[in-house]
């Protein structure tokens, strides 16, 4: 039995039968999602099944092909229309496929196994299709099995030469054939063949008498008997190709040369009840009848299969079919590309640096040479490199079976399957994801009718999704199932001992979410066979950080939740892959960042210094709305610090020209910013590793040679963030969790929570803190004791050329003095007051975001307004301008001469702007009334239309806003003569057309109180005219 | 065996010319002060990127003038080593890696068998022993322990 064990052979036959039946697979899972019959397709599976039974027939391996037999009848079935492609008939070909490729990675090539149940499957889906049918079948199940014998013998033609498909055929032929003389295989059409003869002696006669005829894929005497129908000739004869053409009038492409050399002779399995081999050797006298039947078998051999395609209508439309994925291929060993991949980056390497020594424009040969470099570089890159869209499509299959076998209805989408990556590194995630979705399907997605009741669509949903994002790759899972418990999990984490109850207090949500992670853990208390007990997630995170990622969960119970496995892109490219970096310059130094990571540059000029603030002596950029870090990259790099620390911006000394730039990274959805010395520009870089020596420099995520021939290292944002412990707030959340700060916070899946109010919290004495409305900050500095200047009883401070007054809280309020001995204190400079003043205050400030729950009995009329409880402490909340008014009251003092009596309304719904505003407009002969919405005062109106005065509103209000309110008061001609004020915020200023367009009299500035007075006092004053 | 020498400030040192791949003038390294100090940078020789160690530094003594002439010593990669070399056992390091020294100096011939293990007060972890030759010594470096040890000290920070 065993030419056939010749290892190489063996090698080559499973590796491309595995190839096919892989094709085979995705194939079938594209058919079942089609309505009609995709013949294209179907043909495809077919040739692929029917190519490896033909191989392993020659090399014995009677249990592939009894399987493979079985699927190819089944196949054929399905392409000659006579049957449909059902969810049965797809399981059992499926099944078969299974079968084949777990026999093909086996090292006896399944030899051993048991393929009873398999061959039962496919057996009793072949049968309930037959039986119904009647007797048709018999013949028309021969007809097809001679149709494929054509088929088959115009392959082996073909094939013949390859020695990869011999049949009995070539083995006859073989046992025969003389060694000394050429051997063609003719492929005739009998019909024509008789026309272009020119001796009246008939074909055979005529080849007899040049050549020997060996053997015929017909009986030889029939050659001359019939006068249509095709054929294969095994013919030895001393005449080239061009001769036999000629002389019998067949076409040269229908003539091959087969080396004898190449068959192999493999035992023939006469004994083989297979339909094939009785059809061929036993003709019947049903034969003939069922070839002419058979419209004629193509002449070219590539084509032979699309016989079958005519058997079926040839009415059937062939919808468009996916081009098939095996492409010719060839195996190479890695290494050898790995080589060629460090050449070819070299290549390019060297191509920039002469671009940069040396001016080439005027050589067209140099641009043809540069082109062609990229494009070998390129074209090699993509041998190590594969989409995710190809290590995701794997899934669709698990997800369709896992579907079937659990009872639910679960819908498979990939998103961003384009991504490439290095092969290797892709395969290292391929276990984890697995396991992810097996999860998914099994655990996080509900039945159909829990769905229902919840609901939600019947159909669950899982997503596949890679994208790019600040230098790093993230490929999710994500489904929209049950959701993860938190508390459940924590329980669960406790139960097993992992941590300790006290522990589990300080976590977050997310954070105990994470403890699925931990090892030993699992929810289900049976395993399933689908996804195992307590294995699964540990292994999985441990999976992914071996390749150099990290895993995060996010969850909101009953919506669904995501895994999101992130991997640096230094990590993920093939080494030497090109990439896009910005190349800056900081001492001297050039460094690449990943364009991924940069969101933006800025040039260095005097505006952007005055954007610069500084905040607990670190300097931000306004940046637009928000306030960004900026960090001296020096730090992290360890090279010598710029040191301004409480000298002002590093942007002080900025002229016009100068180099430096404002560069704004992205990490996550974070922003922060740096500047540098110079920026040259983007450029597409050779991204190296790091070396082995310098891999414990977090910040680098690899290396490049410029054009100037110098190294430059890639900048690793994560790595950066890392070491300089820069923490992010998310929105809505607060620095330190677990503390009684937090339970004043909601944080949630998605954005904003509403109600919170971002205050500037500081300390006066060790242990007093108060807070301020951030948006009454315009600047906060460190000034030394030595910085202040007594003049009588006033202090004064010089600040860039400015004289600031300063005031101390204690003076207007019942609290504790700053202690004598500080030396260093901050100094807040309000905004919205136009009188150069600063309040020194101690040095503990932070910037804080809390809802507005405060206690207001401490209202003291002095200045505090209310108070909350932050870690701990109490803090008071300040009314600045009353404590401004005390310390300067001359420069200050608001005037306003009316005296008449008046109600007002106000809709405000944020507590503390309610305190506030009040507080700036008490008087003794104006009665305020406050409401939350515009709901609220639209109904106060109604109750009592001749009421008020004067009706304030806020613009940003629930239920209904302040234009909604507005318009509606300007539409009833009750309030003609009512004045509306609108209170905004700094940043609403763009509001103000739309205010005044839907019939507000005045905009003013919710935080200064001088011009929310005398706007009162006006508006009080004039008569609307309308 | 044959030892290729060098100076660093005013001792002799040598490392098997088996594992030195090349001689040359110094090129511009791109400093990388975050590594350990013995680590001066990194460069790109001819299309390899390899990482600088100055040998002053990594044997303690004060860094050169910068006008101090100095060479650049090119060591052999694992893969680049020759047979012989693998049969008397010496080993390379992976990947590429540039000693700078001071000056180097003559190739050595010397018997393997009269190189004497180093002295016990003499506590450097790379010394491997010293060879005579002539009448002078010369102090027999290991390379790949450096390097480790300098591996070491990274992991640990």
């Amino acid at each position: 039995m065993n030419e056939a064990q010749d290892p190489e052979l063996l090698e080559e036959f499973t590796s491309e039968s595995l190839q096919g039946l892989r094709d085979v697979e995705q194939d079938l899972l594209s058919l079942e999602g089609e309505g009609d019959v995709d013949v294209e397709l179907v043909n495809r599976i077919f040739r692929a099944v029917h190519s490896i039974k033909g191989s392993a027939s020659f090399m014995g391996l009677d249990n592939l092909v009894s399987v493979a037999h079985l699927g190819e009848t089944l196949l054929d079935l399905l392409r000659s229309g006579k049957t449909k492609a059902s969810g049965a008939l797809t399981d059992a070909v499926l099944a078969g496929n299974d079968a084949l490729m777990q026999m093909l990675e086996d090292p006896d090539l399944g030899a051993n196994f048991d393929c009873s149940e398999t061959l039962e499957k496919l057996n009793s889906v072949l049968s309930s299709i037959q039986n119904p049918s009647g007797s048709g079948n018999v013949s028309d199940g021969k007809a097809a099995a001679e149709s494929e014998a054509i088929a088959q013998a115009s392959e082996l033609v073909k094939e013949a030469s390859e020695g990869l498909e011999p049949g009995d055929h070539l083995s006859v032929v073989r046992s025969k054939a003389d060694p000394r003389f050429p051997l063609f295989g003719l492929e005739v059409d009998l019909s024509e063949l008789h026309h272009n003869v020119d001796t009246k002696e008939g074909v055979l006669e005529g080849l007899k008498s040049v050549g020997k005829v060996l053997h015929a894929t017909i009986p030889i005497e029939e050659i001359d008997k019939r006068d249509s129908g095709c054929c294969v000739i095994y013919y030895e004869t001393v005449l080239d190709v061009e001769m036999i053409s000629t002389h019998f009038g067949i076409p040269e492409e229908n003539i091959t040369a087969i080396d004898l050399k190449s068959i192999p002779a493999a035992p023939a399995k006469e004994d083989d009840s297979s339909p094939k081999d009785s059809a061929t050797e036993t003709p019947s006298p049903k034969q003939p009848t069922s070839e002419k039947n058979e419209p004629q078998v193509t002449k070219r051999p590539e084509k032979s299969t699309s016989s079958s395609s005519e058997t079926t209508s040839a009415a059937k439309k062939q919808p468009a079919s996916k081009p098939s994925s095996s492409e010719q291929t060839m195996r190479v060993p890695v290494r050898i590309l790995e080589e060629l991949l460090k050449w070819t980056g070299n290549m390019v390497m060297a191509r920039n640096q002469l671009m940069h020594e040396f001016d080439f424009s005027e050589s067209t040969a140099f641009s043809t040479l540069s082109q062609a470099i990229t494009g070998v570089h390129e074209t090699v890159i993509e041998t190590r490199m594969a989409t995710t869209g190809s290590l995701f499509e794997r899934y669709r299959r698990i997800v369709r079976d896992l579907a079937r076998q659990l009872g639910k209805e679960i819908a498979f989408h990939i998103e961003g399957g384009d991504l490439e990556l290095d092969r290797t590194i892709l395969e290292g995630f391929a276990d984890p994801l697995t396991h992810l979705v097996r999860n998914c399907c099994d655990h996080a997605l509900e039945t159909p009718a829990e769905r229902e009741e919840a609901d939600k669509n019947r159909q669950g949903n899982v997503y596949l999704r890679s994208y790019v994002q600040s230098g790093e790759i993230i490929l999710e899972v994500q489904d929209d199932g049950r959701g993860i418990p938190a508390d459940i999990i924590c329980r669960k984490a406790i139960e097993k001992g992992i941590l300790t109850a006290e522990e589990s207090e300080k976590l977050t949500e997310e954070q105990k979410v994470m403890l699925i992670f931990s090892p030993g853990f699992s929810t289900k208390e049976q395993a399933t066979s689908v996804s195992g007990r307590g294995v699964g997630m540990d292994v999985v995170k441990n999976n992914i950080e071996k390749v150099g990622g990290t895993i995060e969960v996010r969850t909101k119970m009953g919506e669904g939740s995501v895994f999101a496995a992130r991997l640096p892109l230094a990590k993920a490219l093939v080494s030497s892959s090109l990439t896009a970096a910005l190349i800056v310059e900081i001492d001297g130094e050039k460094f690449a960042v990943p364009e991924t990571a940069v969101s933006e540059i800025i040039r260095c000029d005097a505006t952007t210094n005055s954007h610069i603030h500084q905040v607990d002596g670190r300097e931000v950029y306004q940046l637009r709305d928000q306030l960004v870090a900026l960090i001296d990259l020096r730090v992290p790099l360890e090279m010598a610090e710029l040191s301004t620390f409480g000298e002002g911006n590093q942007l002080d000394d900025v002229q016009p020209g100068d180099s430096r730039c404002l560069v704004i990274l992205q990490y996550r959805n974070h922003l922060f910013g740096t500047i540098v010395d110079n920026v040259i520009g983007i450029q597409e870089i050779i991204v190296r590793s790091t070396p082995r020596l310098l891999q414990n420099e977090t910040v680098f995520s690899g290396h490049t040679v410029l054009g100037t021939g110098r190294v430059a290292l890639i900048l690793d944002v994560n790595g950066i963030v890392t070491k300089m412990n820069l923490e992010f707030i998310e929105k809505g959340k607060q620095r330190k969790e677990g503390e009684q700060g937090e339970k004043r916070v909601t944080s949630t899946l998605s954005s904003d929570s509403p109600a919170t109010q971002k205050m500037l919290l500081f300390n006066y004495s060790e242990n007093e803190y108060f807070a301020i409305p951030l948006e009454l900050v315009a600047l906060i500095e460190r000034v030394s004791k030595a910085d202040l200047q007594k003049v009588g009883e006033n202090e004064f401070c010089q600040f860039k050329n400015e004289t600031i007054s300063v005031m101390r809280l204690c003076k207007f309020l019942p609290i504790t003095p700053l202690c004598e001995d500080q030396s260093e204190f901050c100094l807040i400079r309000p905004a919205a007051v136009e009188y150069p003043l600063g309040i020194l205050v101690g040095m503990d400030t932070s910037v804080l975001e809390v809802a507005e729950t405060f206690e207001t009995r401490l209202d003291d009329g002095h200045g505090v307004v209310g108070t909350f409880m932050w870690q701990d402490r109490l803090v008071m909340m300040l009314d600045l301008f009353s404590v401004f008014e005390k310390h300067a009251p001359e420069k200050l003092r608001i005037e306003d001469n009316s005296d008449q009596p008046a109600k007002i309304l106000i809709a405000e719904d944020s507590l503390f702007f309610r305190k506030l505003i009040a507080q700036y407009i008490k008087k003794p002969e104006w009665t305020v009334d406050i409401v939350n919405d515009g709901v609220e005062a639209w109904d106060a109106l109604q109750k009592n239309p001749s009421r008020y005065n004067l009706v304030i509103s806020d613009i940003n209000m629930p239920r209904m806003d302040g234009f909604e309110l507005a318009t509606l008061i300007r539409e009833d001609r009750r309030f003609d003569q009512l004045p509306l004020i609108a209170l905004t915020t700094m940043s609403d200023d763009h509001f103000r057309q739309k205010g005044l367009a839907v019939g507000f009299d005045r905009y003013v500035i919710k935080i200064d109180k001088r011009e929310v007075r005398s706007t009162v006092a006006d508006c009080l004053k004039i008569k609307r005219n309308r | 065996m044959q030892l290729s020498t060098f100076l660093i400030d005013t001792e002799t040192f040598g490392v098997p010319t088996l594992l030195v791949e090349e001689l040359f003038r110094p090129q511009p390294v791109t400093r990388v002060p975050s590594a350990d100090p013995r680590l001066e940078g990194i460069t790109n020789i001819r299309g390899k990127t390899a990482v600088v160690l100055n040998m002053r530094r990594c044997l303690g003594v004060s860094d050169a003038d910068e006008s101090v002439a100095n060479e650049m010593v090119l060591m052999e990669t694992s893969a680049g080593l020759v047979e012989e070399a693998k049969e008397l056992g010496l080993e390379a390091f992976n990947d590429p890696v540039i000693l700078r020294v001071d000056e180097s100096t003559s190739i050595c011939s010397v018997n393997p068998k009269t190189i004497q293990p180093a002295p016990a007060h003499v506590n450097q972890i790379f010394v491997e022993g010293v060879a005579k030759s002539g009448d002078r010594y010369i102090t027999v470096l290991s390379i790949t322990s450096l390097i480790n040890d300098i591996l070491h000290h990274s992991s640990e920070n």
